[in-house]
């Protein structure tokens, strides 16, 4: 994992947390998926890879998830 | 964290074999290889960065550089070269696989082979390598050892990454890299800057952050655009085109203003050095100015003295002329003849009185006997006979009354006076006037040798190229004005268009997708830039912080400044007031170190001296390792060099204190105090010496090691804390004296 992992989770746990509730995502949701952005960009950096379809992908999913549950809400 | 185990190096420059088994221990986490400078401190270090990173880690030109034993035939069967570096880790890095507890064992062997080739010329290296290859091996749970599949070079770079080599694996002249170079070596500021900046960046993970946050940027752009064209309106797409370009253009104008900022910086940079110049040049003139003062304070001076001198002389001449010289000359002489004199005058000798009162009876006519003086008779005869006779001798009283007279004034005289006191004190007085008009001469040759040597022209030359820089600074800041009013409506515009596409979006439910994408990779874009934020400003001025005071630590209460002549000018630990990290003025992505003054003045890296250096940048590297939370091992060489004995404790303690697995390489004159090797003592959990033997070589003798293995350049190593020696390191003298102790 990156250098300074405890910090970065920290500060983005923070933002999370700041920013979900008004536009109504879960804050956890969106920490996992800021975290694996980054955890990709590491390796990506040591070791290329398809980066630009991996996180695309895990946007998608993530949003269609929430998508979803919301729908499962309205109805 | 990485934890060094186990290091073998075969056949590497001048060692044959050795095995140094670092320490684990986080009570004693440090480990020492004492060894006598030429005796493999640096080859260990090479050998080392070549097992990690290959022939890139090697030094000056790779493939001359021997990794075969320096005593060595060349031939076709050639020798192998191997280093093995078992290390382990504790899952903090991905390629973790299987391993016991929380950690897992890896074995890194890198080997090649050396044959002999004809050199075609005299200066071509004699031998080739030939099948290098690179093993990473894990320990499995029965501990036996099995290949791992991961890309060995991605694992030593997750690691220990290159750009990193100089943090982690430290050879202390290139770590003074970050602070500007060692004295040998001249960095421009952009190379210092570049150095400190992949250092903060990769640790603190601010690198991976920024590709982060704009990727996902980009990407929310790309979830715009696809919605959009989900949607399928013409117009909507004309919007959307429009904000494209407009992104362009914004990009466009980013990338141009940072270049200029850059450009704007590095004049900045040239400025600030040449009115640094220009202010060393103007003190010069302000020397002068202060130097035609003291010319002219000078010359009033001399005027003055010379005054004084003659004034001085006249009186001592007007002292010649008078009669207190006589007195002084011939005093004994008249006090002598005073003392004759002086009864005779008493007693009426001298003048003779009664001649003339004789002469008034032969006036008066009667003797003072009663008889008649007048007339023919012969008393008055015989009266008149001996007054004759008693003329001479009157004359002769005269001139001795006379004398006594002259003595008796001159004898008041002397002793009313003090010729001499008052002469010694005008010849002193004129010495004084001599002695001043010589210290003005050589005073006025001083001051116009120093107006000789002021060099009005090149301080013309600096105020004419700091014009220059001005003028190019300002046409930059023009520019700069000029794009950043461009830029500045372009976020507004933006975001009016993106509302435009995003109400039009809202009302269709193909886009929905892709705008729940859009929205969702916005959010993620905004958690990391603000995260990245605070990381890149406030996790920095913690690191900032954190480094001051652990070069306050290592720099307590002491100086460094009894070094050598060339070092006397070269700030000192004890003049520098406060160090730390701070962005390259506008660059918020960009740091430097810097160290100021106790006046908060910046010092320049040349301006302070090598030990110094060292420290500052130990202080960095292991306030950047604590922030960051990077424990892995630091491996220096050379990290005590220049430092005196206080600094050198404290050096060596904070590094013992602040790094997770610290491996030092020290000569025995870094351990001589008795507070050294108690540090040693306190914190070691290894001690090594490595001991050269082949400076006397070519007399047929190993030096001054006793017990000599063989007549080849050999390094030898053994247990051996910083007071021992053993079998395989004594050296001659080291039996017996005073601190040391033969190990079993």
């Amino acid at each position: 994992m990156v250098n300074n992992y405890e910090r970065i989770l920290e500060e983005i746990t923070k933002e999370a947390w700041r920013l979900a509730p008004g536009e109504g995502v879960d804050p956890e949701l969106l920490v996992t998926l800021a975290m694996e952005t980054v955890d990709l960009e590491d390796q990506h950096r040591i070791r290329p890879l398809n980066i630009k379809q991996r996180v695309e992908e895990k946007i998608l999913t993530i949003s269609r998830s929430q998508l979803t549950a919301e729908g499962a809400q309205q109805c | 964290m990485l934890r060094l185990r186990r290091i073998e190096i075969e056949n590497f420059a001048s060692f044959d074999e050795i095995v140094i088994e670092p320490s684990t221990d986080p009570e004693l986490p440090l480990t020492v290889l004492r060894a006598e400078n030429g005796s493999g401190k640096t080859t260990f270090l090479r050998a080392l960065r070549w097992g990690m990173y290959g022939e890139q880690g090697l030094p000056g030109e790779q493939s001359r550089f021997s990794l075969h034993p320096a005593h060595w035939q060349p031939d076709d069967s050639g020798i192998r070269t191997q280093v093995r570096i078992e290390f382990e880790t504790d899952g903090s890095t991905r390629h973790e696989t299987q391993g016991t507890d929380d950690t897992t064992a890896y074995q890194l062997m890198r080997s090649v082979t050396t044959i002999g080739k004809p050199a075609a010329r005299s200066d071509e290296p004699d031998f080739r390598r030939i099948n290098e290859q690179t093993r990473l091996m894990v320990r499995v749970g029965d501990g036996a050892w099995e290949p791992h599949d991961a890309n060995v070079d991605a694992v030593v770079e997750e690691l220990l990454p290159w750009g990193l080599r100089d943090f982690f694996v430290m050879d202390a002249d290139e770590a003074a890299d970050f602070v500007g170079g060692s004295e040998n070596k001249a960095m421009s500021r952009k190379e210092v800057v570049d150095k400190t900046t992949a250092a903060v960046h990769n640790l603190l993970g601010i690198d991976v952050f920024m590709e982060a946050y704009k990727r996902v940027e980009k990407l929310a752009r790309e979830f715009e655009k696809q919605a959009t064209r989900a949607i399928g309106d013409s117009d909507l797409n004309a919007v959307q085109a429009e904000l494209d370009q407009l992104r362009e253009e914004q990009a466009e104008l980013a990338e141009k203003i940072s270049g200029q900022q850059e450009q704007k910086n590095d004049l900045d940079d040239r400025l600030r050095k040449r009115k640094d110049d220009l202010e060393t040049e103007l003190k010069s003139v302000g020397a002068a100015e202060e130097l035609r003062t003291r010319l002219r304070d000078n010359r009033r001076r001399t005027e003055r003295a010379l005054n004084q001198r003659k004034n001085a002389l006249a009186v001592l001449a007007g002292e010649i002329e008078s009669i207190d010289l006589m007195a002084a000359l011939a005093r004994d002489e008249i006090t002598s003849a005073f003392a004759v004199l002086k009864p005779l005058y008493e007693r009426g000798h001298i003048p003779l009185k009664h001649l003339n009162y004789v002469r008034d009876l032969l006036e008066s006519g009667t003797c003072v006997c009663g008889q008649i003086l007048s007339g023919e008779g012969s008393h008055r005869a015989r009266v008149e006979a001996l007054l004759k006779e008693s003329t001479e001798q009157e004359k002769r009283a005269d001139y001795l009354g006379n004398l006594h007279d002259a003595a008796k004034s001159l004898a008041a005289h002397a002793e009313a006076t003090s010729w001499d006191d008052r002469c010694a004190q005008h010849a002193g007085d004129f010495a004084d006037v001599e002695k001043e008009l010589s210290d003005l001469k050589l005073e006025k040759r001083g001051i116009d040798l120093k107006l000789e040597s002021l060099d009005e022209e090149k301080i013309q030359v600096i105020r004419d190229e700091i014009g220059a820089l001005e003028e190019q600074i300002l046409n930059l800041d023009r520019n700069l004005v000029t794009h950043q009013a461009t830029l500045e409506p372009l976020p507004g515009k933006i975001d009016s268009l993106q509302k435009q596409i995003h109400s039009r979006q809202r009302n269709e439910r193909a886009a929905a997708d892709k705008r729940a994408a859009e929205t969702m990779a916005e959010l993620v874009f905004k958690v990391l830039k603000n995260a990245y934020a605070t990381i890149r400003d406030e996790q920095v001025l913690e690191l900032s912080q954190r480094m001051n005071r652990l070069f306050s630590q290592m720099a307590a209460n002491v100086s460094d400044d009894d070094f050598e002549e060339f070092q006397r000018n070269k700030a000192t630990l004890k003049m520098i007031a406060e160090v730390g990290l701070r962005h390259t003025g506008q660059d918020k992505e960009k740091y430097e170190i810097y160290a100021f003054n106790r006046r908060g003045r910046t010092m320049p890296p040349t301006e302070i001296n090598g030990a110094s250096r060292r420290v500052l940048a130990l202080s960095f590297v292991l306030a950047l390792c604590i922030e960051s939370r990077t424990q892995a091992p630091l491996i220096a060489d050379s990290l005590l060099n220049f430092m005196s004995g206080a600094v050198r404790r404290n050096t060596l303690k904070a590094t013992a204190q602040n790094s997770s697995q610290p491996i030092l390489l020290l000569t025995g004159a870094d351990l001589e105090a008795r507070s050294e090797v108690e540090t040693v003592a306190q914190y070691a959990g290894a001690t090594y010496t490595l001991t050269g033997q082949w400076d006397a070589i070519d007399a047929g003798h190993g030096g001054d090691v006793v017990h000599w293995t063989e007549q080849r350049p050999v390094s030898l190593v053994c247990g051996c804390g910083p007071r021992q020696y053993c079998k395989v390191c004594e050296r001659v003298g080291q039996a017996g004296s005073p601190g040391w102790n033969k190990r079993g």
